[in-house]
């Protein structure tokens, strides 16, 4: 009887997933399990020389370093994307 | 994030650095950036990228000055910024605020308040040295 029940409830909580990336779309569920992921506290430290990286212009072609901005006055980073 | 801009113009500067999408209809569709016709894929070029960057400054009339992270993506690997993550530098070049990670993390208030702490310290050192 208690193997009945167990089996019903698994088959439930399986029909209950499988609604569930029905509706989230499967694409979508893998980008949820891979977003955490993405997500990383990094090593960076307050404190810590800013890394030297170099950037593209907003016409896709100029280069621009980093430390253009650095120096003469505290620079805010603001990082992200449209989406 | 304009409004925090506005009100340390004189005092702080701002860089918004583009990064990779955190939720391109490839990978993680948002249903609000549906509703808002936000539907990028995943760029796999820079030029893609760009597109996209443009696309965001012009729609939202965006008035930080903006750069974008190349391909590889340099400055999201080495600041740990995605999804989306603040920072301040100071002038010596070094971290001077690190904003946790986004989205939940990304706070503009918290940035905000520490601002006006970090430059007013900051003001009040410079004086100090001009007396002097």
């Amino acid at each position: 009887m208690i193997g009945r029940i167990l089996g019903f409830i698994v088959a439930l909580l399986i029909l209950i997933a499988a609604c569930a990336i029905f509706y989230i779309g499967p694409r979508n569920v893998i980008g949820i399990l891979t977003y955490g992921r993405q997500a990383r506290d990094g090593n960076l430290q307050v404190g810590d020389q800013t890394p030297p990286v170099t950037l593209v212009a907003l016409d896709g072609a100029t280069r621009h370093p980093l430390e253009e901005w650095v120096g003469t006055r505290p620079l805010v980073l603001v990082f992200g994307s449209f989406t | 994030m304009d409004e925090i801009r506005k009100k340390f113009a004189t005092r702080a500067e701002f860089l918004t650095i583009y990064i990779k999408e955190a939720h391109p209809e490839d990978e993680w569709q948002m249903t609000s950036n549906e509703d808002q016709g936000v539907c990028y894929t995943q760029p796999l070029t820079l030029e893609d990228r760009v597109i996209i960057a443009r696309d965001f400054v012009e729609r939202f009339d965006y008035a930080i000055p903006l750069v974008i992270d190349p391909m590889e993506n340099p400055a999201e690997d080495a600041f740990a910024a995605w999804p989306e993550r603040l920072y301040v530098i100071g002038v010596d070049g070094r971290i001077a605020y690190k904003g946790e990670k986004g989205p939940f993390g990304f706070d503009p208030d918290e940035l905000e308040a520490w601002l006006e702490t970090y430059l007013q310290a900051r003001a009040g050192i410079e004086s100090t040295t001009l007396i002097r």
